[in-house]
């Protein structure tokens, strides 16, 4: 059995007399350690994917299985917990806590945390050893970026969800903060599930699901993921 | 202004419509408030001044102790700036009603048929229910808590005097139907006075038709004065007005009793003239009088022992004259007897005649029958003789034929011989038969005559016999008849002697009857003559003892009219009508009331429009930026924001305005009303307050839009455009004191920084709570500033039940009324003192006080405490000290030591002051009678007594009791002040509710509109760690932390605020004589605080709610 499954998950949104079907139906799996990336254009429907994954939201129907446990059924408090211990979030626009340092803001979600790591070593492991007390402000978008991965990686998270990571940052940064996710995958084993519309990053992960009109158009594994330095776009 | 900009800021104001109504709510209850409050005491005057106007209130009612003249009245009409003069009647008397009888009732005259417009006529009745009097016999009645049950509409009532006076001399009638139930504009309160019977208080008063009252002069006279139409009552014009009207009607009156005396002292002395010469008359005439019915007297006895003379002859005459007559009759009566026994014996003899009669008729009977027998007899043999002799004479013709035979054959030839022998034989034989048989014949015959002859002669006997019989028998009837008609005679004789007796009866008894008579007319004239005798006397006797009266009567009318007293005129203005003064005192409270509070709800509804506005702007940034790049002008861009701050503020403002100007002076006046008689209150639109406060609403929020736009505009367009850098985070202050920020934990360390950041915000909820919580310590400190005063002053301070007023008196009389006072079995004990109002000075400030010397200070501390006020110790009366209390003290800037002035009218002198002692209401001086003889160089002269009732429940049986003393004077009790006292703080307590709900409305308002900002700028943030996994409480707690530290901070300034605006307020309020309780209990803290809590607890529930909503999918969305 896989570390993360899902199964003909549906989820519908009513829109006034409209009902869109955000997704119709999506089946993959994700294995433990490994680095996955769901590409698809805009309103293909990763997002809604990434936040039924994330615990954000529930699907309407299917199953999703992550560690065993079926979340799908989740209560809301039980989603919270879910979110609370089992899931690391990175967010395009990195949510950092404008009024707390980088230190403060790794500390936030460590604090509700069972078994955290420590905020000012997740920090110098992300290469931030150096600007603990700076508020974002003071931090580039890299650099913001980069907190906001160490806040998720503090919690010790069964599941690291990224979305968009790169999406407002530029090129070099950006593959800076790809390596950044890629190594910590390697390293500590952890199961990096990423959120892109671009396709060009895809030889990097272990396994590309494609998505399209929401649905899983294609799920491939990747025997030999390519570093990203060596990756162009 | 282009047309897609005005729909652009009119759909905006769609859009965000709960931050439009935020401010609309906001402005409204700000300005609604201020206005509302404003507007009462404006509001009250304007109401009460229609409602004087309308009843035509009159400005002064004079009474005076001995009534008004024509001469009164002209002069009082004559005055200058007196317009319109109205005499009038009232008496007090008893309600004579079974529900309570012992109410006094004020019973006023009431013009019938005046004119509605007729200026001289005021004090007009406020009709509730039923209508007017039109006729006599019909009264109108008020309602309140004191008028007894049975003065209802329909109902006849009758009124009863008090035991020493006469209804006559008052009211022509005591019994009055109810028409009608009215209120009376003199009436602001339900005080109604005091009154000369019963326990003392007028309890309702009752309007009759004036023709009923029977003085002969007007007691009271009720004055308009020329004022200005439009004049308020309640102006300082009209109280000047009022005192230089005053000290004219003092003149008037001056002259007026004088002139009054003197015409009073002129008639009582010719009186008393007509008196004495009356009284000599009077003697003269008793003389008279009494000399004629002696003389009288004595013709009256000597009618009667004629009389009596006459009497006694009747009796002698009747007596012999009875004698005769009964004799007369008792003759008769012999007579008659005697003839009685005539008759009797003539019956006796008649009777044996009879029986003679009746023997003799049997005897002739029998002898009638004996001879009729025999007769028959006789007859038979007669007849058989008869036959016999028929038979003998048949034979012997037989013998005839035989010898004629014989001879024929004789005479016959042939006969033989023997044949004619035998033939003479034979004709021998029938001659020889023939013979004897002649002679038998013969013999026969003779025998029949004879015996008819026998016969004959018995019946002729018998005849005889018969006749006689029949003789007898009439001569019998004969003497029968006689002897009835003997009878009869007898009868009539003693009918007529019956008749005779009867007669005599009834003459004896007429003549006994008038002797009688006779006596009885002798007797009674008798007694009555002796009845004249004692008349006589007694006559005499009262007429001496009334001549003696009259006498007394004249010395003791010369007597009283050398005493006689000046007619003194009491001149009372409105001040002195029931409840006018506390009532206008009232409206000024709650105009100083009104003059504090509402500022703070404008400055807080000021603010919290500021800060709406600065956060629309700031969250239309881009669309500014967006306006300017496409070349809108600054003034264009503005107005959106403009509009949408003045129509929200001008909507708030007139929301506010037209509700504010309503509800708050109709809960105000509505709380006034329940303890004053005053129409329905009327609230006007106020423009001049509506103006300002719009205004004001209108340019704080326009002044606020502008402020926020004008620093956007500044920026050029690209910068606008992009998104703003977010606020960044700073160090707070104090993070530079480490070893304090150490020890917070991480989550405050987070929540302190967050109130750092958004300091604006955290100062407005600051503000807000302060404003609540200050409005709240006002509230409670002033009720419970004021309220303290009843239960200090009348529980703690005045201890005593009651004060009884001496009339003036020696002290030895003094004496004696004050041991009858404690001999009453109600009173537990009491105390004489003098109470007295004086002025005192400090050289450049003069007041009134009263002056309190008690007898002795032994048991003073059981009437009046006097002490310290904080420490509560107690204060001792010195020699040659006075004790005076704090805010007098205060007032003249006193303190222990210093040297005080004190007069009382002529007298005077200086004491100086031994100690403060803590009072509340009202100014008092207080010494020894030591003391008081060394300043003033007199004795005190007691005039009250102080006293403790055993039950204090029987307050107005014990006024009765004592109140039938004429040196008493008056009985007040301290439940009297108190009651007065505690309606005024329960009016207060629901201004003070008003106060505190307005306050949590505005502290709701404002936590409400600064959470939702809160919330609103910082969705994104509290998206973010929700999906990190905070739970919901986590999530609010991180809110509510912040809300929390404002809140605490807020409340902290809230308690020094509200306790330096009370001291404002009571400041305003505080009177010369009147001390609030300075000290604020920790309890008016606790409830400020805790009731603050208790709202900001309820805007975090509903924080906690909108947070719940918030979706995390928020913090996937770009930054705006």
């Amino acid at each position: 059995m896989s570390y993360v499954e899902l199964k003909e998950v549906y989820k519908r949104y009513q829109m006034g007399e409209v009902t869109i079907t955000a997704s119709n139906g999506v089946n993959f799996e994700i294995e433990k350690g490994e680095f996955a990336v769901i590409v698809g254009s805009s309103g293909a429907g990763k997002t809604t994917i990434l936040n039924i994954l994330g615990g954000m939201d529930s699907c309407d129907e299917g199953t999703i299985l992550v560690d065993g446990r079926d979340i799908s059924r989740y209560s809301a408090k039980q989603l919270t917990e879910y979110r609370r211990h089992d899931i690391g979030f990175v967010f395009q626009f990195y949510n950092l806590v404008p009024n707390l340092t980088a230190e403060e803001n790794v500390e936030l979600a460590a604090q509700i945390c069972k078994d955290p790591m420590d905020a000012v070593e997740v920090l110098k492991q992300v290469g931030l050893g150096e600007r603990l007390n700076n508020f974002p402000a003071q931090l580039s978008g890299g650099e913001q970026q980069r907190v906001s991965i160490a806040r998720a990686l503090a919690k010790r998270p069964k599941l690291l969800l990224c979305d968009e990571p790169t999406g407002a940052l530029d090129y070099n940064t950006g593959k800076q903060i790809l390596k950044l996710l890629q190594d910590t995958c390697r390293r500590d084993k952890m199961t990096v599930v990423l959120i892109t519309h671009n396709q060009a990053i895809t030889p990097m992960a272990d396994r590309v699901i494609r998505m399209k009109n929401s649905r899983v158009e294609e799920m491939r594994t990747n025997p030999n993921p390519i570093p990203v330095e060596e990756i162009e776009w | 202004m282009k047309k897609a900009l005005i729909t652009e800021a009119f759909r905006s104001i769609w859009k965000t419509r709960s931050r439009f109504l935020s401010i609309l709510a906001i402005v409204a209850v700000g300005s609604g408030f201020f206005a509302g409050i404003k507007a009462c005491t404006p509001d009250m005057m304007m109401t009460t001044k229609e409602y004087f106007k309308e009843y035509n209130l009159s400005d002064f009612h004079l009474v005076s102790t001995y009534g008004f003249d024509e001469n009164d009245l002209q002069a009082l009409e004559d005055l200058k700036g007196v317009s319109a003069v109205m005499p009038a009647y009232s008496a007090e008397v008893f309600a004579d009603v079974a529900s309570s009888p012992d109410t006094i009732v004020k019973v006023y005259s009431l013009p019938l048929n005046e004119e509605e417009t007729d200026s001289a006529c005021m004090n007009r009745p406020v009709l509730k229910e039923g209508r007017l009097p039109e006729k006599k016999g019909e009264c109108l009645v008020e309602k309140t808590k004191n008028t007894p049950v049975e003065f209802a509409l329909g109902q006849t009532i009758c009124f009863r005097t008090a035991e020493d006076a006469e209804m006559e001399d008052m009211l022509d009638c005591d019994e009055y139907t109810v028409v009608g139930v009215v209120e009376s504009p003199y009436y602001l309160n339900t005080d109604r006075g005091s009154s000369s019977i019963g326990d003392g208080v007028v309890d309702t008063f009752v309007m009759i038709p004036e023709e009923h009252f029977t003085y002969e002069v007007y007691t009271d006279v009720h004055l308009l004065v020329d004022k200005q139409e439009d004049l308020s009552p309640f102006d300082d014009e009209y109280e000047d007005l009022i005192k230089n009207d005053r000290v004219r009607l003092e003149a008037v009156a001056e002259e007026r009793t004088v002139a009054r005396y003197n015409e009073i002292m002129d008639e009582a002395n010719e009186e008393l003239e007509d008196a004495k010469k009356e009284l000599a008359d009077g003697i003269e005439t008793q003389q008279r009088e009494l000399a004629d019915a002696r003389q009288k007297i004595a013709d009256a006895e000597q009618k009667l022992r004629d009389a009596e003379q006459e009497y006694q002859d009747g009796l002698e005459t009747f007596q012999k004259e009875i004698a005769d007559g009964e004799q007369e009759l008792k003759d008769a009566e012999e007579k008659l007897k005697k003839g009685e026994k005539e008759i009797e014996e003539g019956w006796d003899e008649l009777y044996d005649g009879w029986d003679e009669y009746y023997a003799g008729l049997e005897e002739f009977e029998a002898g009638q029958e004996a001879f009729e027998s025999q007769k028959v007899e006789a007859e038979t043999t007669l007849a058989a003789y008869e036959q016999q002799a028929e038979e003998l004479r048949q034979q012997i013709s037989q013998t005839e034929a035989v010898i004629a035979y014989l001879n024929a054959q004789l005479a016959q030839e042939g006969l033989s011989q023997e044949q004619i022998a035998e033939l003479q034989g034979q004709l021998a034989q029938a001659e020889s038969g023939l013979s004897q048989m002649q002679e038998g014949l013969s013999q026969l015959e003779a025998g029949i005559s004879q015996g008819r002859e026998q016969l004959a002669a018995a019946e002729k006997e018998l005849m005889a016999a018969q006749r006689q019989l029949e003789e007898a028998r009439s001569q019998l009837k004969k003497g029968e008849r006689e002897l009835e008609k003997g009878e009869k005679e007898l009868e009539e004789g003693r009918q007529e002697l019956a008749d005779g007796w009867e007669e005599f009866y009834e003459e004896k008894a007429k003549a006994e009857q008038e002797l009688y008579d006779a006596r009885l007319k002798i007797d009674d004239g008798k007694a009555e003559l002796e009845q004249a005798k004692i008349d006589l006397a007694e006559g005499e006797e009262e007429s001496n003892r009334e001549i003696a009266d009259a006498k007394e009567k004249i010395a003791d009318a010369e007597k009283e009219l050398s005493e006689l007293e000046m007619p003194e005129w009491y001149i009372w203005d409105r001040e002195d009508f029931g409840g006018y003064a506390s009532f206008r005192d009232d409206m000024m409270k709650v105009d100083a009331i009104a003059a504090v509070f509402p500022v703070f709800f404008i400055l807080v509804a000021a603010l919290v429009c500021l800060t709406t506005m600065s956060r629309m702007v700031e969250e239309e940034r881009t669309q500014i930026g967006t306006m300017k790049a496409l070349g809108y002008g600054k003034g264009a861009i503005v107005s959106k924001y403009l509009i949408y701050a003045v129509s929200a503020s001008l909507l708030g403002s007139i929301l506010g305005l037209s509700v504010g100007f309503q509800l708050f002076p109709q809960i105000i006046i509505g709380v006034y009303r329940t303890m004053y008689t005053i129409p329905d209150p009327m609230t006007p639109f106020r423009w001049d307050y509506a103006l300002i406060c719009t205004a004001a609403a209108v340019f704080c929020t326009a002044a606020a839009a502008w402020l926020s736009c004008r620093k956007e505009l500044q920026s050029c367009p690209a910068q606008l455009m992009r998104p703003k850098a977010p606020k960044a985070g700073k160090r707070v202050l104090l993070e530079r004191i480490p070893w304090l920020w150490r020890r917070f934990s991480f989550t405050y360390k987070v929540t302190l920084r967050n109130v750092f950041r958004y300091k604006r915000r955290a100062f407005m909820t600051i503000i807000g709570v302060a404003g609540c919580t200050a409005l709240m310590v006002a509230g409670f400190g002033i009720k419970h500033a004021i309220g303290a005063i009843v239960t200090r002053q009348y529980g703690e301070i005045f201890c005593y039940d009651g004060i009884v007023a001496l009339d003036d008196g020696s002290i030895q009389e003094k004496e004696e009324l004050y041991d009858q006072i404690l001999a009453n079995e109600r009173i537990e004990d009491a105390l004489m003192a003098v109470q007295d109002t004086i002025s005192v000075s400090n050289g450049t400030k003069e007041l009134e006080a009263y002056l309190v010397v008690p007898e002795s200070t032994e048991t003073l501390e059981d009437y009046i405490v006097l002490r310290e006020r904080i420490s509560h110790e107690p204060l001792l009366l010195e020699e040659g000290k006075l004790i005076v209390n704090e805010k007098l003290a205060k007032v003249m800037g006193w303190s222990v030591g210093d040297r005080v002035t004190l007069s009382d009218e002529e007298l005077g002198g200086e004491a100086l002051i031994g100690g403060i002692t803590e009072n509340y209401t009202l100014n008092y001086v207080y010494m020894l009678s030591s003391t008081y003889e060394a300043v003033f160089g007199q004795k005190a002269d007691f005039n009250t007594v102080l006293f403790d009732m055993s039950d204090p429940s029987q307050e107005s049986q014990l006024s009765k009791e004592l109140l039938q003393s004429e040196s008493i004077l008056g009985i007040s009790y301290a439940s009297a002040g108190n009651e007065r006292f505690m309606d005024m703080v329960n009016s207060l307590d629901i201004i003070v509710w008003v106060l505190i709900a307005s306050a949590g409305l505005l502290a709701v308002i404002v936590l409400y509109n600064l959470a939702n900002i809160n919330i609103n700028e910082r969705v994104r943030e509290l998206a973010t760690i929700k999906v990190l996994g905070f739970y919901d409480q986590e999530v609010s707690a991180y809110i509510y932390r912040e809300n929390n530290i404002s809140t605490g901070l807020g409340i902290l300034l809230g308690l020094i605020l509200g306790t330096i605006l009370e001291q404002f307020a009571l400041m305003v309020v505080e009177a010369e004589n009147l001390m609030f309780a300075p000290d604020m209990p920790l309890t008016v803290f606790l409830y400020s605080a805790v009731l603050t809590v208790i709202f900001a607890l309820l805007i975090n529930l509903i924080i906690h709610f909108k947070l719940k909503k918030i979706n995390m999918v928020e913090s996937m969305k770009s930054v705006e």
